[in-house]
């Protein structure tokens, strides 16, 4: 016998991790090596002690916890209220004014219109309108939220790796 | 060639994980309530061998949940759910964990949930204490262990994951798993040795 088995082996041996052949080879050096016998025990002790501890329940207050901080610190993917505290007023509200006034150049007054409008301005207009009969009855933060919420999920670059 | 043609063959998670995701990118606050409930546990008891104390593995839970909740929609379904998570929890332990010198352990949680059910329910009064002071032995030794064998260590015999499980949760290759685990296993050993 010229050696001993190495520690990965025995390990890998223990967890049937290795091929048939390297599985041959450390059984029959095991036959002729108390050694590498013992080593193998210890770690098989190691392993079997290890899966014997028993499992701990998660503390009973941890999910009103987690509520409570998840209310804090990341508001819900939808809802009213959530938008404040990620875009604060001064910042909202322009971009609203902003929106009003686009809405209102695109649709004037129905005296102000022109007898035959561009091709293209007819058809921002009925997009303008099926958006306003999707989204009928939704409060303007809700829907900037949505769209935030919805831009946020598109994003090509994520990946499964948080860190 | 069966063993190569499943090699290329691009991960996919179990359609009831994609559904859980899809119902959280939309909006369905029950979706979070689900995956909480069906991992707490889990997540609970790989914060506590990693830390060795149970404050600190409640304060560890409330911040990988709070991590996969952020992340959740981001998930792409290249693995299990299950593999994700843990690999959240044990990113979050690290960068957590390695603001501490070493674990500390709490006599509290050696004398309670850990030593006090051992799961061998015939044996008698002196083989419980022995098994207790084993025990006891084994979760020292655990949280003394460099982080990176007491991961492996942890993901293989108390989590009980695959080698390629593994592999996918500490973003290492096959051979880097079996070198932690088996360093791992026999620096416990060594240990464990050493106090009888």
């Amino acid at each position: 016998m010229t050696g001993h088995e190495t520690t990965k082996r025995l390990s890998s041996y223990l967890d049937e991790q290795l091929d048939e052949r390297q599985t041959r080879q450390v059984a029959a050096h095991l036959s002729g090596c108390r050694r590498c016998r013992s080593q193998l025990e210890g770690l098989r002790r190691v392993a079997a002690d290890l899966r014997a501890l028993a499992r701990s329940k998660a503390p009973a207050g941890l999910g009103l916890r987690l509520q409570q901080r998840l209310a804090r610190e990341a508001p819900p993917p939808f809802g009213e209220g959530s938008v404040g505290r990620r875009f604060p007023v001064f910042f909202v509200r322009p971009v609203i004014l902003v929106a009003a006034g686009v809405i209102i150049a695109l649709n004037p007054h129905p005296s102000h219109r022109p007898e035959s409008p561009p091709a293209d301005l007819n058809r921002l207009r009925l997009d303008l309108q099926s958006a306003r009969a999707d989204t009928e009855g939704r409060s303007t933060t809700s829907l900037l939220f949505q769209l935030l919420h919805e831009e946020h999920h598109k994003d090509p670059e994520s990946d499964d790796h948080p860190r | 060639m069966v063993v190569a043609a499943k090699a290329r063959m691009p991960f996919r998670a179990p359609e009831a994980d994609l559904d859980l995701i899809e119902r959280h990118r939309v909006g369905d606050l029950t979706a979070f309530d689900e995956i909480f409930s069906r991992y707490e546990h889990m997540v609970f008891n790989l914060a506590l061998r990693m830390s060795g104390d149970r404050e600190e593995a409640a304060d560890l839970s409330q911040e990988i949940f709070l991590r996969i909740y952020r992340h959740l929609g981001r998930f792409r379904g290249r693995s299990s759910l299950k593999t994700w998570i843990y690999r959240v929890a044990i990113n979050c332990c690290r960068s957590r964990l390695s603001r501490r010198r070493l674990p500390v352990l709490s006599t509290p949680d050696l004398e309670g949930d850990i030593l006090g059910r051992i799961r061998d329910r015939r044996a008698g009064p002196e083989r419980i204490a022995i098994g207790r002071d084993r025990a006891r032995q084994l979760f020292e030794a655990l949280v003394k262990l460099p982080r990176v064998y007491r991961e492996a260590v942890v993901l293989r015999d108390v989590e009980e994951l695959a080698y390629d499980e593994i592999a996918a949760v500490l973003g290492v290759r096959l051979g880097t798993v079996r070198s932690r685990i088996a360093r791992g296993r026999d620096r416990l050993r060594q240990m464990l040795e050493e106090e009888e």
